[in-house]
């Protein structure tokens, strides 16, 4: 009852002297905006892609390097490599210990369908995966479904579209049972994924984290039938000559170069398939391989975030410049209120000496600050959201699921720029309530 | 300068708003001094050139699909072929695009040994045509002879010419860069004599230290996938583009990839850059708004506080021009006091920043720059309510408010 007649006077008061007040919730707003956009904009770019399996779905790295030196040094400790061999590769697959497992690897082919020409082929990058990858990271599909468990195993000439190049090649239309042509491979198409880009990428490694997903699918070991390897792109590592560079040698080569995801059914196993890798290493090391200590280890997707580095102290430095920038907001906010209550002292006087107590002159302008807060905070959206739109613009490059601010960041917004402004505002309250009726009414 | 006494003593009896405006331009000095060098130093990187002509050259890899000799061959034809094109000017084989982020470095030294190496550089595998196609300026020594062209798998052979950047040159000969010319100099570990210096030419990457370094050796390399560079006729770049394409993809099995103008590869290098340029200047031009603003109103609402006393004050003498100057030196006094503070944080404030983040330190003539800058818009904000203070009419000291 009492706050509704002080928001009353709050609201007066404002209209009373608008330039003042539109300074004051400018400042706050413009203060507000910048800070949520450069958040807005380093969260997401460090956000979690797949929240509701993110403690279970697991990168495993093996430390299969040479005997002679640690793969990498950092900080002192040995880093393990960030992908698996071949033979590994397959012997964890062959095993399937987990729920779901799945290799990732990049590859690169000229694509046309039936219909085009050779000069109408396209160069586009490819996701080599196995069946599971789709059910692992959520991949919805538009039409049809993944391939086989057979075809993943025979590296049948099978393939998904992503969304634009159906809608490319086929113009949108249901294009399951036509045929692509990747190079000189003939692929019949068995799905469509329907849009999706998981921010940030974390299957292919830190280089892809904030690009587009790649457009085409197709099982890994169709890749490596027809050896189809973009050694020149994919980061493939060794540490023992390559022999005659064929691809037999290559495949059972110490060389590194394929990522390798396995989902769990539940965080709690992870102990469990700790002890399997730990077995396998130990298997191997009786085999002669894995001369190193066995430092094998295994990373959920916000570890491996990083682990790879794709999170790093560097993206707040804009976070922490807007931050500097609304604190000089505030304080500036916080002179302008100096001023404004100061200039209200007769008002205060007379309030005072008709019986106001300290406590109602501070919640009356409690209520005013509370009111520019609401105001700045709400101003400071919109300035946001426009902000954002013109950072998208800007950073047309990324995806643009980037630049969008979540509920609890809007809630988050208006409730900083009421805090902020009250927390700003209780000194020039504190010398408002403390203005003399006696001196004042003198004046008056 | 008797008003100078008077204000800092007023100012010292109502400390409150003047100290906030005082901090209020320390923090916008710290931000706006170490974020305009931010500016600049990013400005100054996008927009360097990077030696090649880019108005006509564009790029593309291709595969090659013979073994052996018969691969050597195929790849000449193929440039042979591109440079019988109409639209097209000339055509060199490359091991690596400049500023495209595919390519190499190479280690650099006076010796063999992993000891000798003095420097790293971008590497260039090309051949005789490279001077013409990518229109490098030669500065010192002399180019190749058409005799000096090879091939090989990978790098180039021992005992090569190659001809260096002059950003190279300087690296290993800081007093008089043309000292270079003639020594040997390994390059990869091999030993390669060399003959020429030329203007500029970047390596691969615009975010590395070593940017400018670059070595040309006439060594074309035959892999599966190589390089081509195609400089275009004068305004024919987009048909030569779609007339190379052509061509190529007439060989069955033939793969194109990362065919790009010049142009696009410099603006994809840089895009982060630009991007983060473009955000820092509005962050900026937002900040001094935002500061002159605040001195607006704070002086404005501070002089309206104050109509009396200055009545009082004109009534007592002093003619408008004495009024005007008082508010603009007291201004002047807590824009400094600010300013000095803000002198203090922005230092803070970097040593903290080129040690977490890596950056350049500012010099010191920005710190000079930006006090200039914010006295000047802390004046120009203060003077219209000076203006309209100095206008307030003796008579007001008479009346009771």
């Amino acid at each position: 009852m009492l706050i509704g007649y002080y928001f009353k006077l709050a609201w007066l008061s404002l209209k009373k002297t608008p330039l003042l007040s539109i300074l004051m919730i400018g400042t706050i707003a413009m203060g507000i905006a910048a800070t949520m956009i450069t958040s807005t904009v380093s969260i997401m770019m460090a956000q979690d892609p797949l929240p509701e399996k993110s403690d279970r779905v697991f990168s495993v790295r093996l430390s299969s390097w040479s005997p002679d030196k640690a793969y990498q040094l950092a900080k002192g400790e040995e880093v393990i490599p960030p992908m698996l061999t071949y033979m590994d590769t397959m012997n964890l697959l062959e095993d399937s210990k987990g729920l779901r497992q799945s290799a990732a690897v990049m590859y690169k082919s000229m694509v046309r369908s039936e219909s085009q020409t050779d000069k109408e082929a396209k160069m586009l990058r490819f996701n080599s995966v196995n069946n599971d990858f789709f059910a692992m990271f959520n991949v919805p599909f538009l039409y049809g479904a993944p391939w086989s468990d057979q075809a993943d195993r025979e590296g049948a000439a099978l393939v998904v579209l992503d969304r634009q190049t159906n809608d490319r090649l086929f113009s949108g239309a249901n294009s399951v049972g036509q045929h692509v042509y990747i190079g000189k491979h003939l692929a019949r198409i068995v799905g469509v994924i329907d849009s999706w880009s998981p921010l940030p990428q974390v299957f292919h490694g830190p280089h892809h984290a904030h690009n587009l997903p790649f457009p085409l699918f197709t099982p890994f070991q169709f890749q490596v039938n027809n050896n189809l390897l973009s050694k020149g792109e994919m980061g493939w590592q060794c540490w023992a000559p390559l022999g005659d560079g064929t691809l037999e040698t290559f495949l059972a080569s110490e060389c590194v170069w394929i990522r390798y995801w396995v989902e769990l059914e539940a965080a709690m196993q992870r102990g469990d398939y700790m002890d399997y890798i730990n077995a396998y290493v130990e298997e191997q090391k009786s085999g002669g391989r894995f001369a190193r200590e066995n430092l094998s280890k295994i990373f959920n997707i916000t570890e491996s975030l990083i682990e790879d580095r794709v999170v790093e102290e560097d993206d707040f430095i804009a976070v922490w410049l807007a931050a500097a920038f609304l604190v000089a907001c505030l304080l500036n906010c916080m002179g302008l209120m100096l001023i404004k209550f100061y200039g209200k002292g007769a008002e205060v006087g007379l309030r005072r000496a008709v019986g106001a107590s300290k406590q109602h002159i501070a919640m009356q302008f409690g209520c005013e600050t509370v009111l520019i807060g609401i105001l700045g905070g709400f101003l400071g959206l919109a300035l946001a959201q426009l902000g954002l739109r013109i950072t998208a613009d800007i950073f047309a490059h990324l995806p643009a699921g980037l630049m969008q601010m979540s509920l609890p960041l809007v809630v988050m917004t208006v409730v900083l720029a009421v805090l902020s402004s009250t927390l700003f505002g209780l000194w020039p309250i504190y010398r408002a309530a403390q203005t003399q009726p006696s001196a004042q009414l003198k004046s008056l | 300068m008797k008003d100078f006494t008077v204000i800092l003593k007023s100012l010292w009896h109502s400390k409150t708003s003047p100290l906030l405006l005082v901090l209020q331009i320390a923090v916008t000095f710290t931000i706006f001094v170490n974020a305009v060098y931010m500016v600049m130093q990013k400005h100054e990187k996008v927009t360097a050139p990077s030696g090649v002509n880019e108005k006509q050259v564009f790029s593309l890899f291709i595969n090659l699909q013979e073994t052996g000799e018969a691969r050597v061959a195929e790849f000449e034809q193929a440039i042979r072929d591109i440079k019988g094109l109409d639209s097209v000017d000339n055509a060199i084989p490359v091991t690596s695009v400049p500023l495209s982020g595919y390519g190499r470095s190479v280690d650099i030294g006076y010796g063999p040994a992993d000891e000798d190496k003095l420097t790293s550089s971008g590497y260039y595998g090309s051949n005789y045509d490279s001077l013409d196609t990518l229109d490098l300026q030669l500065v010192a020594g002399q180019w190749f002879e058409r005799s000096d062209v090879s091939h090989s798998f990978f790098g180039a052979r021992s005992g090569g010419k190659v001809v260096i950047s002059r950003a190279l040159a300087q690296t290993l000969h800081p007093d008089n860069w043309r000292d270079v010319l003639g020594k040997t100099l390994y390059v990869h570990n091999e030993p390669q004599q060399v003959i020429g210096v030329v203007d500029d030419l970047k390596a691969v990457w615009s975010f590395w230290r070593l940017f400018e370094h670059a070595v040309v050796s006439p060594t074309f390399e035959v892999r599966d996938k190589v390089g081509i560079m195609v400089k275009a006729k004068p305004a024919a770049l987009d048909q030569a583009m779609l007339d190379v394409k052509g061509l190529l993809l007439m060989t069955p099995g033939r793969q194109i990839d990362k065919l790009k103008p010049f142009s696009q590869i410099r603006e994809e290098s840089y895009r982060t850059d630009v991007a983060e340029l473009q955000t820092l200047q509005l962050v900026l031009v937002g900040l001094l708004i935002l500061t002159m603003l605040a001195i607006f109103g704070q002086a404005r609402f501070a002089i309206l506080k104050r109509r009396k006393q200055i009545g009082t004050r004109r009534a007592l003498g002093a003619n408008q021009f004495q009024v005007l100057r008082y508010y603009m030196l007291e201004n002047f006094i807590v824009t400094l006091v600010g300013v000095v503070i803000g002198i203090l944080c922005a230092v803070l404030v970097n040593t903290q920043l080129v040690s977490y983040f890596g950056l350049a330190p500012v010099p010191a003539n920005y710190l000079t720059a930006g006090a200039v800058i914010i006295l000047f818009a802390g004046q120009c904000a203060v003077f219209q309510p000076a203006w309209q203070a100095a206008r307030v009419s003796p008579a007001l000291a008479t009346r009771s408010v």
